[in-house]
């Protein structure tokens, strides 16, 4: 089976559990070797070798704890990553259609309106739902569900015998600038998360 | 649970609306105006004629997937048609416009 490497977020601060876990032996260790502090350190380990191995142990399994949080930390931060770009491919996406909904409607091409329209929607849709209940991105969850209704509002007044040519571009333009404002936020913050 | 009556959503909605904690926004179709919250809902208070010609409004709430979960209608409570032109008067930013024009009549006076 093929083994595939270990991100480093996850082995970058392993040294200092383990180096933590090892410390007392070290010093056991030292006592040891000095030959004025050696008998009264083999007597102590004697009559305690229990409450010595109790706590050493407790040491080890806090360190692990602090690995298996620090590596669980990591790893809901990459998924978290991962659905900020999905998100932002999808947006961006959103946008170049909805640009070329505003070009259609200019041109007065109302069956392409009503596509790009319909699949505007759709991505912001998937966007709100596959983000969930963030409480960090409640304004931008905002802006995508009004360009999703927006885009709704086109679809329907596509359908309707006279076409208002005027209110489709404005709510195309205004769907454009809360597009953007969401891709630039989440542009920010992963710039900002980077550094 | 405590059970929302639709005379509490709108009394909420007309408050809100009046000290403009509602962001109402026209949208891509004639006589519609939205706003969002919470990330979660939407709000669509519409305007439309029916076959006779007379004015009919409409409330719709939807969640975050587009569906309708409410509909209210001046037979559920008959402040719709004042809450649609409130929205309207917010989206369009008349008010703006109009404390605009009276500034520039009082500048003609003087």
């Amino acid at each position: 089976m093929r083994s595939h490497p270990i991100p480093p977020q996850f082995t970058k601060s392993d040294w200092f559990p383990i180096a933590a876990a090892l410390s007392p032996l070290l010093v056991f260790a030292l006592l040891f070797v000095l030959p004025v502090t050696r008998p009264a350190t083999t007597e102590f380990v004697e009559d305690n070798w229990g409450s010595i191995a109790g706590v050493w142990g407790l040491g080890v399994i806090i360190s692990v704890l602090g690995v298996a949080k620090g590596a669980r930390t990591a790893a809901t931060k990459a998924v978290s990553a991962e659905q900020v770009r999905t998100a932002l491919e999808e947006l961006e996406d959103a946008a170049e259609k909805c640009t070329q909904l505003g070009q259609f409607a200019r041109d007065q091409k109302w069956d392409l309106v009503h596509l790009r329209a319909q699949e505007v929607m759709v991505r912001c849709r998937t966007t709100v739902e596959r983000w969930g209940g963030n409480d960090a991105l409640k304004d931008s969850r905002n802006k995508v569900l009004q360009v999703a209704t927006f885009m709704r509002s086109i679809v329907e007044e596509t359908h309707s015998a006279s076409v208002n040519r005027k209110i489709i571009l404005d709510a195309q333009l205004n769907s454009d600038e809360k597009l953007a404002a969401v891709v630039g936020k989440i542009h920010r913050e992963q710039e900002s998360g980077s550094k | 649970m405590r059970r929302i009556s639709d005379q509490e959503l709108i009394n909420s909605l007309i408050v809100a609306t009046e000290e403009d904690r509602i962001d109402w926004q026209p949208s891509g179709t004639v006589d519609q105006y939205t706003a969002s919250f919470g990330g979660k809902w939407t709000l669509v208070i519409d305007k439309g004629q029916n076959s006779s010609g007379d004015d009919i409004f409409w409330l719709d709430v939807k969640d975050s997937a587009g569906e309708n979960i409410v509909r209210l209608t001046p037979y559920d409570d008959n402040r719709i048609p004042a809450l649609f032109e409130m929205a309207r008067r917010f989206a369009l930013k008349i008010d703006q416009a109009l404390a605009d024009l009276l500034k520039e009549i009082d500048k003609a006076k003087k």
